[in-house]
Protein backbone atom coordinates (compact mmCIF):
# COMPACT_ATOMS: atom_id res chain seq x y z
CA UNK A 1 0.00 0.00 0.00
CA UNK A 2 2.70 2.27 1.30
CA UNK A 3 4.05 2.15 -2.94
CA UNK A 4 1.24 3.66 -4.16
CA UNK A 5 2.49 7.04 -2.14
CA UNK A 6 5.93 7.32 -3.43
CA UNK A 7 5.08 10.07 -5.39
CA UNK A 8 4.67 11.87 -2.64
CA UNK A 9 7.38 13.93 -0.29
CA UNK A 10 7.42 12.28 3.54
CA UNK A 11 5.64 14.56 4.64
CA UNK A 12 2.65 14.41 2.73
CA UNK A 13 3.44 10.27 2.62
CA UNK A 14 3.20 10.27 6.44
CA UNK A 15 -0.22 12.11 6.60
CA UNK A 16 -1.94 9.92 3.81
CA UNK A 17 -0.61 6.61 5.14
CA UNK A 18 -2.00 8.47 9.07
CA UNK A 19 -5.62 8.81 7.47
CA UNK A 20 -5.68 5.96 5.04
CA UNK A 21 -8.93 4.94 3.91
CA UNK A 22 -10.46 8.40 5.43
CA UNK A 23 -8.94 10.74 3.06
CA UNK A 24 -10.45 11.71 -0.19
CA UNK A 25 -8.09 14.47 -1.60
CA UNK A 26 -5.49 16.06 -0.64
CA UNK A 27 -4.76 20.35 -2.14
CA UNK A 28 -2.05 21.69 -2.44
CA UNK A 29 -1.12 25.29 -3.65
CA UNK A 30 1.75 26.52 -4.13
CA UNK A 31 3.53 28.66 -0.97
CA UNK A 32 -0.10 28.12 0.38
CA UNK A 33 -1.14 25.59 3.57
CA UNK A 34 -2.23 22.04 2.40
CA UNK A 35 -5.50 20.75 3.08
CA UNK A 36 -7.12 17.62 3.33
CA UNK A 37 -10.73 16.64 2.60
CA UNK A 38 -10.81 14.01 5.31
CA UNK A 39 -14.18 12.11 5.72
CA UNK A 40 -16.20 14.76 4.05
CA UNK A 41 -14.27 17.84 5.94
CA UNK A 42 -11.36 19.97 4.68
CA UNK A 43 -8.61 20.03 7.60
CA UNK A 44 -5.18 21.25 6.81
CA UNK A 45 -2.30 19.55 6.70
CA UNK A 46 0.44 19.29 9.43
CA UNK A 47 3.72 16.89 10.08
CA UNK A 48 5.12 17.04 13.52
CA UNK A 49 3.17 19.90 14.53
CA UNK A 50 3.54 22.09 11.46
CA UNK A 51 1.37 23.00 8.64
CA UNK A 52 2.75 22.21 5.38
CA UNK A 53 3.54 24.90 2.98
CA UNK A 54 4.43 22.88 -0.52
CA UNK A 55 6.94 24.96 -2.87
CA UNK A 56 6.71 25.05 -6.39
CA UNK A 57 9.56 22.77 -6.44
CA UNK A 58 7.30 20.56 -4.35
CA UNK A 59 4.72 20.30 -6.81
CA UNK A 60 6.65 20.55 -9.33
CA UNK A 61 8.70 16.76 -7.99
CA UNK A 62 5.34 15.59 -7.13
CA UNK A 63 4.12 16.01 -10.78
CA UNK A 64 7.01 14.30 -12.54
CA UNK A 65 7.05 11.09 -9.89
CA UNK A 66 3.29 10.53 -10.58
CA UNK A 67 4.20 10.32 -14.23
CA UNK A 68 6.63 7.70 -13.35
CA UNK A 69 9.56 10.41 -14.47
CA UNK A 70 7.52 9.77 -18.20
CA UNK A 71 6.57 12.79 -18.97
CA UNK A 72 5.89 10.77 -23.22
CA UNK A 73 3.42 8.38 -21.05
CA UNK A 74 1.36 11.23 -19.67
CA UNK A 75 1.50 14.49 -21.69
CA UNK A 76 -1.85 13.56 -23.61
CA UNK A 77 -4.16 13.61 -20.36
CA UNK A 78 -1.28 16.31 -18.81
CA UNK A 79 -2.46 18.63 -21.46
CA UNK A 80 -6.53 17.94 -20.57
CA UNK A 81 -5.18 19.12 -16.67
CA UNK A 82 -5.19 15.61 -15.39
CA UNK A 83 -2.60 12.63 -14.37
CA UNK A 84 -4.15 9.57 -13.71
CA UNK A 85 -1.95 7.15 -11.90
CA UNK A 86 -2.55 3.31 -12.44
CA UNK A 87 -3.41 2.54 -8.99
CA UNK A 88 -6.94 5.17 -9.00
CA UNK A 89 -5.25 8.22 -7.97
CA UNK A 90 -6.36 11.27 -9.87
CA UNK A 91 -4.20 14.48 -10.04
CA UNK A 92 -5.80 17.98 -11.25
CA UNK A 93 -3.12 20.37 -12.44
CA UNK A 94 -2.83 23.68 -12.08
CA UNK A 95 -0.62 25.68 -14.28
CA UNK A 96 0.45 27.71 -17.20
CA UNK A 97 -0.66 26.19 -20.51
CA UNK A 98 1.98 26.74 -23.35
CA UNK A 99 -0.29 26.63 -26.16
CA UNK A 100 0.68 26.68 -30.08
CA UNK A 101 -1.46 27.22 -32.79
CA UNK A 102 -4.16 27.51 -30.96
CA UNK A 103 -3.26 23.92 -29.08
CA UNK A 104 -2.32 23.15 -25.69
CA UNK A 105 1.35 21.30 -26.39
CA UNK A 106 1.52 20.77 -22.42
CA UNK A 107 1.34 22.66 -19.06
CA UNK A 108 4.15 24.14 -17.72
CA UNK A 109 4.68 26.22 -13.83
CA UNK A 110 2.19 23.93 -11.92
CA UNK A 111 1.21 25.72 -9.29
CA UNK A 112 -1.68 23.75 -7.90
CA UNK A 113 -2.88 19.91 -6.97
CA UNK A 114 -5.79 18.16 -6.49
CA UNK A 115 -5.14 14.54 -5.57
CA UNK A 116 -8.02 12.38 -5.41
CA UNK A 117 -7.57 9.15 -3.95
CA UNK A 118 -9.93 6.11 -4.54
CA UNK A 119 -11.59 4.29 -2.24
CA UNK A 120 -13.56 1.20 -2.17
CA UNK A 121 -16.78 1.55 -0.03
CA UNK A 122 -18.23 -2.27 0.28
CA UNK A 123 -22.33 -1.62 0.03
CA UNK A 124 -22.27 1.86 -0.73
CA UNK A 125 -24.09 0.77 -4.00
CA UNK A 126 -26.79 -1.00 -2.65
CA UNK A 127 -29.62 1.42 -3.04
CA UNK A 128 -28.58 2.04 -6.42
CA UNK A 129 -28.30 -1.75 -7.06
CA UNK A 130 -31.58 -1.89 -6.05
CA UNK A 131 -33.29 0.72 -8.60
CA UNK A 132 -31.27 -0.20 -11.89
CA UNK A 133 -32.32 -4.36 -11.33
CA UNK A 134 -35.21 -4.83 -12.29
CA UNK A 135 -37.01 -8.59 -12.06
CA UNK A 136 -32.61 -9.53 -12.25
CA UNK A 137 -32.53 -7.31 -15.54
CA UNK A 138 -30.33 -4.35 -15.51
CA UNK A 139 -31.94 -1.67 -16.74
CA UNK A 140 -29.71 1.48 -18.85
CA UNK A 141 -29.68 3.72 -15.75
CA UNK A 142 -27.47 7.23 -15.68
CA UNK A 143 -26.45 8.15 -12.77
CA UNK A 144 -26.20 12.23 -11.90
CA UNK A 145 -24.43 13.80 -9.63
CA UNK A 146 -21.78 17.45 -8.25
CA UNK A 147 -17.84 16.47 -8.91
CA UNK A 148 -17.07 14.93 -5.52
CA UNK A 149 -20.17 13.11 -4.76
CA UNK A 150 -19.10 10.24 -4.77
CA UNK A 151 -19.66 8.86 -8.99
CA UNK A 152 -16.73 6.78 -9.29
CA UNK A 153 -17.14 4.89 -5.71
CA UNK A 154 -20.37 3.95 -6.20
CA UNK A 155 -19.83 2.99 -9.83
CA UNK A 156 -17.48 0.71 -8.61
CA UNK A 157 -19.45 -1.10 -6.09
CA UNK A 158 -22.33 -1.13 -8.36
CA UNK A 159 -20.07 -3.34 -11.02
CA UNK A 160 -18.91 -5.53 -7.73
CA UNK A 161 -23.16 -6.18 -6.63
CA UNK A 162 -24.31 -6.60 -10.28
CA UNK A 163 -20.86 -9.23 -10.85
CA UNK A 164 -21.83 -11.21 -7.79
CA UNK A 165 -25.81 -10.76 -7.91
CA UNK A 166 -26.25 -11.56 -11.45
CA UNK A 167 -22.70 -13.30 -12.80
CA UNK A 168 -23.19 -11.15 -16.16
CA UNK A 169 -20.48 -10.36 -18.01
CA UNK A 170 -19.54 -6.25 -17.38
CA UNK A 171 -17.26 -4.64 -18.92
CA UNK A 172 -15.86 -1.25 -17.52
CA UNK A 173 -14.43 1.23 -19.44
CA UNK A 174 -11.90 3.34 -17.53
CA UNK A 175 -10.81 5.99 -19.79
CA UNK A 176 -9.02 7.48 -16.73
CA UNK A 177 -7.76 4.50 -14.51
CA UNK A 178 -9.79 5.65 -11.67
CA UNK A 179 -12.35 2.92 -11.94
CA UNK A 180 -10.36 -0.02 -11.86
CA UNK A 181 -7.63 -0.85 -9.59
CA UNK A 182 -6.16 -4.38 -8.17
CA UNK A 183 -6.80 -2.87 -4.96
CA UNK A 184 -10.30 -3.24 -5.53
CA UNK A 185 -12.54 -6.05 -5.92
CA UNK A 186 -15.08 -5.81 -8.50
CA UNK A 187 -16.02 -9.08 -9.13
CA UNK A 188 -15.64 -12.27 -11.23
CA UNK A 189 -16.96 -11.38 -13.90
CA UNK A 190 -15.91 -7.81 -15.00
CA UNK A 191 -13.56 -7.08 -18.14
CA UNK A 192 -12.01 -3.76 -17.67
CA UNK A 193 -9.98 -1.63 -20.65
CA UNK A 194 -8.48 1.19 -19.51
CA UNK A 195 -6.83 4.28 -21.18
CA UNK A 196 -9.07 4.27 -24.13
CA UNK A 197 -11.74 6.65 -25.52
CA UNK A 198 -15.17 5.26 -24.63
CA UNK A 199 -15.25 5.41 -28.20
CA UNK A 200 -13.45 2.80 -28.17
CA UNK A 201 -14.73 1.12 -25.28
CA UNK A 202 -18.30 1.05 -26.58
CA UNK A 203 -17.78 0.48 -30.44
CA UNK A 204 -14.83 -2.31 -30.20
CA UNK A 205 -14.98 -4.08 -26.80
CA UNK A 206 -18.83 -5.35 -27.97
CA UNK A 207 -17.91 -6.93 -30.50
CA UNK A 208 -14.64 -8.44 -29.23
CA UNK A 209 -15.30 -9.04 -25.62
CA UNK A 210 -19.30 -9.63 -25.51
CA UNK A 211 -20.74 -8.10 -22.56
CA UNK A 212 -23.81 -7.99 -21.33
CA UNK A 213 -23.36 -4.62 -19.26
CA UNK A 214 -20.98 -1.85 -19.74
CA UNK A 215 -20.10 0.70 -16.87
CA UNK A 216 -18.46 3.77 -18.39
CA UNK A 217 -17.61 7.01 -15.89
CA UNK A 218 -18.01 10.47 -16.83
CA UNK A 219 -19.68 10.77 -20.26
CA UNK A 220 -19.01 14.28 -21.82
CA UNK A 221 -19.38 14.23 -25.24
CA UNK A 222 -21.55 13.83 -28.01
CA UNK A 223 -19.02 10.94 -29.04
CA UNK A 224 -19.61 9.27 -25.74
CA UNK A 225 -22.95 9.92 -26.45
CA UNK A 226 -23.09 7.64 -30.18
CA UNK A 227 -21.40 5.08 -28.12
CA UNK A 228 -24.33 4.75 -25.26
CA UNK A 229 -26.71 4.79 -28.43
CA UNK A 230 -24.99 2.08 -30.20
CA UNK A 231 -24.20 -0.08 -26.88
CA UNK A 232 -28.09 0.46 -26.16
CA UNK A 233 -29.26 -0.68 -29.57
CA UNK A 234 -27.08 -3.60 -29.11
CA UNK A 235 -28.91 -5.58 -26.48
CA UNK A 236 -26.34 -4.17 -24.40
CA UNK A 237 -27.09 -2.68 -20.56
CA UNK A 238 -25.53 0.77 -20.36
CA UNK A 239 -24.81 2.23 -16.73
CA UNK A 240 -23.16 5.51 -17.24
CA UNK A 241 -22.26 8.71 -14.62
CA UNK A 242 -22.39 12.54 -15.82
CA UNK A 243 -21.88 15.14 -13.79
CA UNK A 244 -24.83 17.34 -12.60
CA UNK A 245 -27.16 18.38 -9.86
CA UNK A 246 -29.93 17.37 -11.93
CA UNK A 247 -31.81 16.07 -15.15
CA UNK A 248 -32.45 19.82 -15.82
CA UNK A 249 -28.65 19.91 -16.44
CA UNK A 250 -27.98 17.21 -18.11
CA UNK A 251 -30.33 18.44 -21.00
CA UNK A 252 -29.14 21.92 -20.65
CA UNK A 253 -25.49 20.57 -21.51
CA UNK A 254 -27.02 18.90 -25.00
CA UNK A 255 -24.50 16.52 -25.79
CA UNK A 256 -26.82 14.13 -24.13
CA UNK A 257 -29.90 15.01 -25.78
CA UNK A 258 -30.12 12.30 -28.77
CA UNK A 259 -29.50 9.28 -26.32
CA UNK A 260 -32.13 11.25 -23.84
CA UNK A 261 -34.45 11.88 -26.95
CA UNK A 262 -34.29 7.93 -28.07
CA UNK A 263 -34.79 6.80 -24.47
CA UNK A 264 -31.59 5.47 -24.15
CA UNK A 265 -31.61 5.58 -20.35
CA UNK A 266 -34.69 3.77 -18.39
CA UNK A 267 -33.53 5.06 -14.78
CA UNK A 268 -31.77 8.24 -13.97
CA UNK A 269 -30.52 8.84 -10.13
CA UNK A 270 -29.60 11.59 -8.41
CA UNK A 271 -26.30 11.41 -6.32
CA UNK A 272 -25.50 13.00 -3.14
CA UNK A 273 -22.93 12.76 -0.68
CA UNK A 274 -23.28 14.25 2.77
CA UNK A 275 -20.10 13.59 4.72
CA UNK A 276 -19.35 10.20 3.83
CA UNK A 277 -22.81 8.74 3.59
CA UNK A 278 -24.36 8.38 0.22
CA UNK A 279 -28.00 8.94 -0.98
CA UNK A 280 -29.55 8.10 -4.15
CA UNK A 281 -33.08 9.56 -5.99
CA UNK A 282 -34.48 7.92 -8.36
CA UNK A 283 -35.98 10.52 -11.17
CA UNK B 1 67.80 -18.91 -9.85
CA UNK B 2 67.10 -15.98 -8.26
CA UNK B 3 67.98 -13.66 -11.32
CA UNK B 4 65.52 -15.37 -13.05
CA UNK B 5 62.63 -15.24 -10.66
CA UNK B 6 62.85 -11.65 -10.35
CA UNK B 7 63.01 -11.41 -14.23
CA UNK B 8 59.69 -13.53 -14.48
CA UNK B 9 58.62 -11.41 -11.77
CA UNK B 10 59.73 -8.24 -13.95
CA UNK B 11 57.98 -9.67 -17.07
CA UNK B 12 54.40 -10.51 -15.62
CA UNK B 13 54.59 -6.75 -13.74
CA UNK B 14 55.25 -5.16 -16.80
CA UNK B 15 53.18 -6.89 -19.13
CA UNK B 16 50.50 -6.79 -16.51
CA UNK B 17 50.34 -3.09 -15.84
CA UNK B 18 50.33 -2.59 -19.68
CA UNK B 19 47.13 -4.80 -20.03
CA UNK B 20 45.60 -3.63 -17.45
CA UNK B 21 46.25 0.34 -18.93
CA UNK B 22 45.33 -0.30 -22.01
CA UNK B 23 42.17 -1.95 -20.67
CA UNK B 24 40.49 1.24 -19.97
CA UNK B 25 39.88 1.74 -23.51
CA UNK B 26 38.45 -1.75 -24.07
CA UNK B 27 36.16 -0.28 -20.90
CA UNK B 28 35.55 2.81 -22.46
CA UNK B 29 34.01 1.37 -25.61
CA UNK B 30 32.26 -1.09 -23.84
CA UNK B 31 30.58 1.99 -22.09
CA UNK B 32 29.26 3.66 -24.81
CA UNK B 33 28.54 0.60 -26.54
CA UNK B 34 25.91 0.04 -23.60
CA UNK B 35 24.88 3.84 -23.54
CA UNK B 36 24.43 3.57 -27.26
CA UNK B 37 22.19 0.18 -26.55
CA UNK B 38 20.49 1.83 -23.82
CA UNK B 39 19.62 4.98 -26.00
CA UNK B 40 18.07 2.21 -28.71
CA UNK B 41 15.93 0.43 -26.41
CA UNK B 42 14.72 3.56 -25.04
CA UNK B 43 13.64 5.26 -28.10
CA UNK B 44 11.22 2.36 -28.73
CA UNK B 45 10.21 2.38 -25.52
CA UNK B 46 9.30 6.48 -25.75
CA UNK B 47 7.79 5.29 -29.40
CA UNK B 48 6.25 2.06 -29.28
CA UNK B 49 5.97 0.41 -25.76
CA UNK B 50 5.62 3.54 -23.70
CA UNK B 51 6.92 1.95 -20.74
CA UNK B 52 8.30 3.97 -17.58
CA UNK B 53 11.63 5.43 -17.71
CA UNK B 54 12.47 3.92 -14.38
CA UNK B 55 11.47 0.05 -16.05
CA UNK B 56 13.93 1.07 -18.54
CA UNK B 57 16.71 1.53 -16.11
CA UNK B 58 15.87 -1.67 -15.07
CA UNK B 59 17.28 -3.16 -17.76
CA UNK B 60 20.99 -4.37 -17.77
CA UNK B 61 24.09 -4.28 -20.41
CA UNK B 62 27.61 -5.59 -21.05
CA UNK B 63 29.18 -2.49 -19.22
CA UNK B 64 28.99 -3.36 -15.55
CA UNK B 65 29.89 0.74 -15.17
CA UNK B 66 27.47 1.59 -17.11
CA UNK B 67 25.23 -0.71 -14.85
CA UNK B 68 25.90 0.86 -12.25
CA UNK B 69 25.12 4.28 -13.86
CA UNK B 70 21.63 2.96 -14.38
CA UNK B 71 21.25 2.33 -10.58
CA UNK B 72 22.53 5.41 -9.75
CA UNK B 73 20.29 7.14 -11.94
CA UNK B 74 17.14 5.10 -10.75
CA UNK B 75 18.26 6.25 -6.73
CA UNK B 76 18.34 10.10 -8.29
CA UNK B 77 14.60 9.84 -9.45
CA UNK B 78 14.04 8.84 -5.96
CA UNK B 79 15.93 10.54 -3.85
CA UNK B 80 18.36 13.44 -5.82
CA UNK B 81 21.53 11.77 -5.31
CA UNK B 82 24.55 12.24 -7.49
CA UNK B 83 25.44 9.97 -10.82
CA UNK B 84 27.99 7.25 -10.38
CA UNK B 85 30.20 7.73 -13.64
CA UNK B 86 33.35 5.65 -13.97
CA UNK B 87 36.69 8.23 -13.95
CA UNK B 88 38.02 6.98 -17.68
CA UNK B 89 35.29 9.94 -19.09
CA UNK B 90 36.81 12.81 -19.77
CA UNK B 91 34.65 16.23 -18.72
CA UNK B 92 33.18 16.63 -22.19
CA UNK B 93 31.82 13.25 -21.80
CA UNK B 94 30.57 13.37 -18.11
CA UNK B 95 28.95 16.74 -18.99
CA UNK B 96 27.02 14.56 -22.23
CA UNK B 97 26.65 11.82 -20.16
CA UNK B 98 24.65 14.19 -17.30
CA UNK B 99 23.13 16.21 -19.51
CA UNK B 100 21.31 13.16 -21.29
CA UNK B 101 19.95 11.47 -18.29
CA UNK B 102 18.97 14.72 -17.09
CA UNK B 103 16.45 14.83 -20.05
CA UNK B 104 15.52 11.23 -20.17
CA UNK B 105 11.43 11.22 -19.68
CA UNK B 106 10.94 15.16 -19.22
CA UNK B 107 9.40 15.58 -22.16
CA UNK B 108 6.72 14.29 -24.60
CA UNK B 109 7.07 11.51 -27.16
CA UNK B 110 7.65 13.42 -30.09
CA UNK B 111 10.44 15.91 -28.51
CA UNK B 112 12.13 12.52 -26.31
CA UNK B 113 12.24 11.27 -29.66
CA UNK B 114 14.34 14.66 -30.89
CA UNK B 115 17.20 14.19 -28.19
CA UNK B 116 17.57 10.62 -28.20
CA UNK B 117 18.41 10.90 -32.12
CA UNK B 118 20.67 14.03 -31.49
CA UNK B 119 22.24 12.00 -28.56
CA UNK B 120 22.94 9.13 -30.79
CA UNK B 121 24.67 10.91 -33.12
CA UNK B 122 27.11 12.26 -30.50
CA UNK B 123 27.36 8.78 -28.69
CA UNK B 124 28.19 7.01 -31.89
CA UNK B 125 30.81 9.64 -32.72
CA UNK B 126 32.48 9.29 -29.27
CA UNK B 127 31.91 5.56 -29.43
CA UNK B 128 33.70 5.49 -33.16
CA UNK B 129 36.73 7.18 -30.83
CA UNK B 130 36.57 5.06 -28.25
CA UNK B 131 36.98 2.37 -30.92
CA UNK B 132 40.02 4.29 -32.52
CA UNK B 133 41.59 4.58 -29.34
CA UNK B 134 41.12 1.10 -28.47
CA UNK B 135 42.83 -0.08 -31.13
CA UNK B 136 45.47 2.33 -31.51
CA UNK B 137 46.31 3.40 -27.76
CA UNK B 138 44.96 -0.15 -26.43
CA UNK B 139 46.91 -2.50 -28.63
CA UNK B 140 49.98 -0.04 -28.06
CA UNK B 141 50.19 0.37 -24.24
CA UNK B 142 49.53 -3.61 -23.83
CA UNK B 143 52.48 -4.23 -26.54
CA UNK B 144 54.24 -1.70 -24.99
CA UNK B 145 54.02 -3.15 -21.46
CA UNK B 146 55.02 -6.77 -22.83
CA UNK B 147 58.13 -4.91 -24.85
CA UNK B 148 59.07 -3.73 -21.10
CA UNK B 149 58.61 -6.92 -19.67
CA UNK B 150 60.89 -8.78 -21.88
CA UNK B 151 64.08 -6.07 -21.67
CA UNK B 152 63.27 -5.87 -18.26
CA UNK B 153 63.40 -9.80 -18.53
CA UNK B 154 66.61 -9.66 -20.27
CA UNK B 155 68.59 -7.41 -18.05
CA UNK B 156 67.66 -9.23 -14.74
CA UNK B 157 68.81 -12.34 -16.35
Amino acid sequence: MSTMFEFLPNNLKSYVSLNLGNIYELRLRKNRPATANIKGEYKQVTYMGQNVIPTEKDIENIVYSACENSLYNYNESLKNGYISMRNGIRIGIGGECVIEKGCILTIKNFSSLCIRFSNQIIGCAEKVYSSVCENGVICNSLIISPPGAGKTTVLRDLARLISEKTGKNILIIDEKYELYSEEFSLGNTCDVINGCSKNFGFYTAIKTLAPEIIIADELSSKQDCKGVIFAATSGVSVICSVHGNSLADVKNKGFLNQALNQNCFKKFILLNKSGCNFTSKVI
Amino acid sequence: MYNLIIAICLFVICSGVGIKLSQKYVLRYDFFNSLLSFNKDFYSTVNFRRDSLTSALNKRYKNEQFNALLISKAKQLKNGSNLNLPNYLNEVETNEIISYFDKLGKSDAATQTRILLDYENVFSQILSECNKQKNHNGVLIKKAGIIIGLIAFVIAV
